[in-house]
């Protein structure tokens, strides 16, 4: 097996200077801008849609949907709120980092031992968070009527 | 603007790069700097919030998100995009900013940060200024010769995004 040199480590003041600089929320704040552009990417991407189909389903020039996109976007809430309407999200779901997968499901039904029935609302949900978007429904599990005693 | 220079070195830049994606920055002729850092210094005064920014975001991405296609915005010619598609690319930048970032995005975790200018608002294209016609040449010269020694085993791109093998380019 062929062996390969790795590349030189370059360590940069200069870079590492102005990280420096930056405040904590500065860095919050670009990273949240990333997270939540990253996060429409991926719900675009795993529902096979590309920028110019969520445009149109909003009624929006591609490029807005672009800026969207780029992780340079200030969102304000009620644009936010659009876009999460357009994917079936809720903007809580935009705000986390990392790879998750989504999942369509229009009902799933989880039984407890408790016999309690908890239900999933019929909408995009991250698998990863299935505890968090559980909603308990308070319905007694039906138990199967007895067998009536033979005579 | 020069020819292209003699030697161009692809080194490794920890301060931005993460788990997400690392980055490379290449240095030129032996310079002690990468380019990069020459575009990041030559403009911190002027631009200092734009520069500061695009530091930000590309240390975001190797921490967070990956250096995801939306990120950047597509350039290199024709004939290179044919070969080797969208690889040449700059950094995404707003309307009202000025700074032109460019670099070869192999893929969300592996990019090859390049240097850049200020874009006059009078002009919309890249071929329109020599200086940003030179970085792009730049860009599209290292990202060629980067296929071809992929494609020949001269050169690994590991799953994480780690770039080994020969790295100089003469």
């Amino acid at each position: 097996m062929k062996k390969y040199t790795q590349a030189r480590v370059h360590p940069s003041p200069v870079l590492n200077e102005i990280l420096a600089e930056s405040t904590p929320l500065e860095a919050m704040q670009t990273k949240n801008k990333l997270i939540v552009a990253s996060r429409i990417a991926q719900v675009l991407e795993e529902r096979e849609w590309n920028k110019s189909e969520l445009a149109e389903r909003l009624q929006k020039h591609p490029s807005e949907v672009t800026k969207w996109l780029s992780g340079t976007h200030n969102f304000t809430l009620d644009v936010l709120s659009v876009v999460c309407d357009a994917l079936g999200l809720e903007i809580s779901d935009l705000l986390s980092a990392g790879s998750k997968q989504v999942v369509y499901r229009q009902s799933l039904l989880l039984e407890s031992n408790a016999s309690v029935v908890y239900e999933l609302e019929p909408k995009w949900s991250h698998a990863e968070q299935l505890p968090a978007q559980v909603q308990r429904k308070k319905t007694k599990k039906q138990t199967p009527s007895p067998t009536p005693p033979r005579s | 603007m020069s020819s292209q220079p003699m030697v161009i070195e692809m080194v490794y830049l920890p301060a931005l790069s993460g788990e997400k994606c690392s980055f490379y920055g290449l240095l030129i002729d032996h310079s002690a700097q990468t380019n990069f850092e020459n575009f990041i210094q030559e403009h911190q005064t002027p631009f200092y919030s734009e520069v500061k920014e695009i530091i930000q975001r590309l240390h975001q991405m190797g921490k967070t998100t990956g250096a995801l296609h939306p990120f950047f915005k597509k350039e290199g010619n024709h004939a290179y995009v044919q070969r080797y598609g969208h690889t040449v690319c700059a950094l995404f930048d707003e309307e009202r900013k000025f700074l032109r970032l460019y670099c070869v995005r192999l893929s969300e975790k592996t990019v090859i940060l390049g240097g850049g200018r200020p874009k006059s608002k009078l002009i919309r294209r890249w071929q329109e200024d020599e200086h940003l016609s030179f970085h792009v040449h730049q860009m599209m010269h290292v990202g060629e010769i980067l296929f071809l020694r992929l494609e020949n085993n001269a050169i690994n791109l590991s799953p994480t995004g780690i770039l080994s093998g020969d790295l100089i380019i003469h």
